[in-house]
């Protein structure tokens, strides 16, 4: 019980920390845009030169970062409570398997959030553009097919452990 | 719930305590407490058997079915 303590409690400071990370990054990627680019670090694959870099379109792409970083956002602060259950011995309970559960729908919303990202980003960045260079990205990367897969295995999961705390709530009230 | 569990009144009558009770039939204090106070979801025939046996009366001596818009009116 004791190393699922100090194990959690170490689990729950890196998920805090990549919080703040996260934000930080995002933000200062744009904030800096296209400086970490030129240094091998880059959200966005398009050709530099192909783009209207100015301060109407960071402000756009800083807006529109909101939305996968907020659906990355739920998903740390989920996983942050599962692991603070953990740390208080609560390790299968009803909370638990509808953390499971909200974690697979979290990863689908990531992945269709990411999706229109890039979408939106491919926007933001083209619409000044003089006429016939705009271009709008449309698509589907292994990424997110990855994370559209796992999200189901997830709330799969989820759900099992669901039906197994019912079906354990039944036995714990058999006389 | 609809089946109230009428333990208590077989008891009395018989003037025995839970305790007594739970000793003789073999499961815990607890147990019986979970089936006195209306909350167990499922009883084992073994067990009402064991508790029909020790309080000499039939399984529908123990419980009682009321249909739900009519259980408060029982409660009270």
């Amino acid at each position: 019980m004791d190393r699922i303590i100090y194990l959690s409690t170490i689990l729950a400071r890196l998920l805090k920390i990549s919080r703040v990370i996260i934000i930080i990054f995002i933000y200062s990627y744009w904030i800096f845009f296209p400086a970490f680019d030129y240094h091998g670090i880059a959200i966005v694959s398009y050709p530099l030169e192909s783009l209207t870099i100015n301060y109407k379109s960071i402000i756009l792409c800083m807006i529109i970062s909101i939305l996968p970083v907020t659906v990355s956002l739920y998903g740390i602060n989920k996983m942050i409570q599962l692991v603070e259950f953990y740390k208080q011995g609560i390790i299968f309970s009803k909370e638990n398997a509808l953390i499971f559960y909200r974690l697979g729908h979290a990863l689908l919303w990531y992945s269709i959030a990411d999706c229109v990202f890039y979408t939106l980003v491919s926007i933001a960045l083209t619409y000044q553009n003089p006429p016939g260079k705009a271009f709008i990205e449309i698509g589907i990367s292994e990424t997110q097919i990855i994370c559209v897969a796992l999200s189901f295995f997830v709330a799969i999961i989820g759900k099992i452990m669901l039906e197994a705390y019912k079906h354990n709530e039944e036995l714990k009230y058999t006389v | 719930m609809s089946i109230i569990i009428t333990l208590d009144i077989i008891l009395a009558k018989r003037k025995m305590k839970s305790n007594q009770l739970s000793d003789l039939i073999g499961i815990t204090q607890q147990n019986l407490s979970v089936l006195k106070s209306g909350k167990a979801k499922a009883i084992r025939l073994s067990t009402l058997e064991s508790i029909c046996r020790h309080l000499d009366c039939q399984p529908g001596d123990l419980m009682l079915y009321v249909p739900d818009k009519n259980v408060d009116e029982t409660n009270k």
